[in-house]
């Protein structure tokens, strides 16, 4: 919304506009004179974004077209790293896993985190300071902490979940050791871990919703579902982004839960793209491939988001 | 009354005298500290901690960093450190590892401060298995120990079945009996696999085809996906599945410090633990289940990752010579405290050791196992972890009863046929 504001060197000291200072010239002068300044600000993220995003990104890609040595003697070898992983059952095997966990994974945290955040909004809650304490408290802990404690819990032999379950009649799956449970459990656990923070981006996200939207559309007869839906969700739309996002780039890349939990078992049931690049770069040295991986781990995490930031968008509906 | 100025001026001199004096006498100047990094995290750990204490505190040029990690990470950190120009000048290396590693490792007759052999004052004759140092004829690494499976039981648990707690059994069939007369005063009777983690159930898998006289691999082929490997990996798969010796997917160690578990499989490592539990255990190499009795096992190495070249080198790896020549002694106090069979002779023959509770519990029948070829290690190969990665999965998933034996082998056989025929 600019207006065409002339400006100052387009206006001569004896007061008098000079020629070229037409309304859209001066206007286009303005714009680019706001521009520079708005990529000086710029600057210092853009070296560091280069720095430390784009050029790991670009190298990663770079060494994926080589045999990678890293003592030295790498071979240019083109696509042959990518076109030798399309034919690997494991890898498919690896990405299949990846989109079943993230599935799994990405809906339980948004929908924990946005429940929670719902159920403390409302005021005549007692208590809410502390149990959003407490649900934000295993956020602190890190990966290790929550996958051992998990593993611990879910133990068959000594765990306490079995037991209860048992004790209750139900019976007791296999949760770690079943090919069909292992990447739910795993999905479950993560999001005990992170959806406490999740809660805290719902609720600011709530908290600047303006109360006297609810109070007319109250008036105009809107009950709590119809405010809902035409009212929280699509003001809540730049908080719902930030985390859909967050959630997103950590599901696909899930690393440390799965490598403590499972170890990628059992047999390769849980074994996700990340793990699988781990394993061929740490294990199997062969970093050439590995890089592989994670630039299509890149590319499937890039697209993604931007696919969810032009479903959301990035402006927010109160402005 | 001197001035501020012209005491400080004063202490300056002497200050820089006396560091101009240390840095042109290196007799003076303080001995190159060594970092050494080891895979150890059990029982292990604890033995080389005390070892590395002696060392420094009976010699205090030897000054050394020690650090000891997950077995898991640790090549990788092995591997990059060497690539970053920042590796440990001391490592551990397991042999079935250590083809894969042996671009990043010292030849040890030959590194910028010569031969350490000499340094240490020892020659390959010293020890037991020598050869197994070697990587295309050059000696990589120094031989530290011999490790391997046997079976850990309880002892109050064989009284209570009606058991002889002192006769482990020999035989398939004592075995069984044993088993079903465990399981019958309601306690687990056998984990076959350790922790249960997936390179357990391999290596178990690997015992009872080696049992079988069957072969992993032959050159460059799988061997494996054979009767006789069919038949050992059923015969571990019915343990769980059929019999009910135990469960897929628990873990044997919990099960077995518990004292809810009969007999475990575990390696000369799980001494200081099993110790620490107070437990009435005994120690026996695995029944003859099929024609031989064999356990999976494999050999420590001491190697020296690759250093920068710089005069620091030189003197870092000075210190790792005289602290090699040091530890040396100490090999039997690794075998008591580590329970791996150590292969520095004079260590194994040491008489002290064959007085220790080690030796009487464990290490004596690991020693007897050791020296009549009892104790199998996987077959030298470049891309033998590869196999191993890729083999894994499916004896799991058999061990699990998500797929047939058949399926199983016939899958890691293909999968093995990929790893060694790719590039």
């Amino acid at each position: 919304m600019s207006t065409a504001i002339p400006s100052a060197n387009a206006v001569s000291r004896s007061g008098k506009v000079r020629p070229d200072s037409t309304p859209a010239a001066a206007q286009k002068r303005w714009i680019q004179d706001d521009a520079v300044v708005g990529l000086l600000f710029l600057l210092p993220y853009l070296v560091l974004w280069g720095l430390f995003a784009v050029l790991p990104i670009g190298y990663g890609f770079y060494i994926s077209l080589h045999r990678w040595n890293p003592i030295g003697g790498s071979k240019f070898i083109g696509f042959e790293n990518y076109t030798q992983l399309f034919a690997v059952a494991r890898f498919w095997n690896a990405l299949k896993n990846t989109f079943v966990f993230a599935g799994c994974v990405i809906p339980l945290i948004l929908g924990l985190g946005l429940g929670f955040a719902l159920l403390l909004h409302r005021r005549s809650l007692r208590g809410a300071g502390l149990i959003e304490g407490a649900l934000f408290f295993p956020y602190l802990l890190n990966v290790s902490v929550v996958s051992i404690l998990w593993a611990f819990l879910l133990d068959p032999n000594v765990g306490i979940v079995p037991y209860y379950m048992r004790l209750l009649g139900l019976g007791s799956p296999d949760f770690l050791n079943s090919p069909v449970f292992v990447l739910p459990t795993i999905a479950f656990v993560t999001a005990w871990w992170l959806c406490g923070y999740r809660m805290v981006v719902f609720r600011a996200g709530l908290n600047a919703i303006p109360q006297e939207l609810y109070e007319s559309s109250a008036i105009d007869g809107a009950g709590p579902i119809r405010q809902f839906f035409s009212i929280t969700l699509p003001l809540m739309k730049p908080s719902i982004l930030f985390a859909a996002v967050l959630t997103l780039v950590g599901g696909l890349r899930t690393l440390g839960q799965v490598i403590i939990m499972t170890n990628g078992g059992p047999g390769t049931s849980s074994e996700v793209l990340a793990l699988y690049m781990y394993r061929l770069a740490f294990e199997s040295f062969n970093f050439g491939q590995a890089a592989a991986v994670g630039f299509i781990l890149f590319a499937i995490i890039f697209v993604l988001s931007m696919v969810l930031v032009r479903v959301l968008g990035l402006r927010s509906e109160l402005n | 009354m001197a001035s501020r100025r012209e005491f400080l001026q004063g202490m300056g001199g002497l200050g820089l005298a006396a560091m101009t004096n240390v840095l042109s006498n290196p007799a003076l100047a303080a001995p190159a500290k060594i970092w050494f990094n080891t895979l150890f995290h059990g029982g292990d750990a604890d033995a080389m901690e005390t070892i590395v204490k002696k060392i420094g505190a009976a010699d205090s040029n030897i000054q050394v960093d020690l650090t000891q990690g997950a077995w898991t990470e640790y090549y990788a950190q092995l591997y990059n450190s060497v690539v970053a120009e920042a590796a440990p000048q001391l490592g551990i290396v397991d042999d079935f590892r250590y083809e894969s590693v042996a671009q990043v490792l010292y030849d040890v007759t030959d590194t910028p401060a010569g031969n350490m052999l000499d340094r240490m004052g020892i020659k390959p004759g010293d020890f037991n298995q020598w050869g197994i140092s070697l990587v295309g004829g050059k000696p990589l690494g120094i031989p530290l120990d011999q490790n391997g499976f046997g079976i850990f039981y309880n002892k109050d648990i064989f009284k209570q079945a009606g058991l002889d707690p002192e006769k482990f059994p020999e035989t398939r069939d004592e075995f069984e009996n044993a088993c079903e007369a465990i399981k019958k005063i309601g306690k687990i009777p056998y984990h076959p696999a350790l922790s249960g983690e997936t390179r357990f159930i391999r290596r178990a898998w690997l015992g009872l085809l080696w049992g079988n006289n069957g072969k992993f691999l032959e050159g460059d082929k799988p061997a494996f996906n054979t009767d006789k490997g069919r038949e050992a990996l059923q015969y571990l798969v019915d343990g769980v599945l059929k019999r009910g010796w135990n469960k897929p997917g628990t873990n044997g160690n919990n099960q077995f410090l518990a004292g809810e578990l009969a007999m475990l499989q575990n390696g000369t490592w799980f001494y200081l633990t099993v110790e620490k539990a107070k437990l009435n255990y005994g120690c026996s190499m695995p029944p003859k289940f099929f024609e031989r009795r064999v356990a999976w096992g494999g050999y420590h190495l001491i190697v020296l990752p690759k250093q920068p070249d710089s005069k620091e080198t030189i003197a870092k790896l000075e210190t790792t010579a005289a602290f090699l020549k040091a530890f040396l002694p100490y090999t039997s106090l690794w075998g008591e405290m580590g329970g791996a069979v150590p292969l520095f002779k004079a260590g194994i023959d040491n008489p002290e050791l064959k007085q220790t509770n080690t030796w009487r519990k464990t290490l004596g029948m690991f020693a007897q196992a050791a020296a009549s070829g009892a104790m199998l290690a996987e077959p030298r190969h470049p891309k033998i972890t590869d196999v191993d990665l890729a083999i894994e999965p499916f004896t799991q998933q058999a061990y699990n009863g998500t797929m047939s034996v058949k399926d199983a082998l016939d899958q890691a056989e293909k999968a093995v046929d990929k790893v060694l025929s790719a590039s």
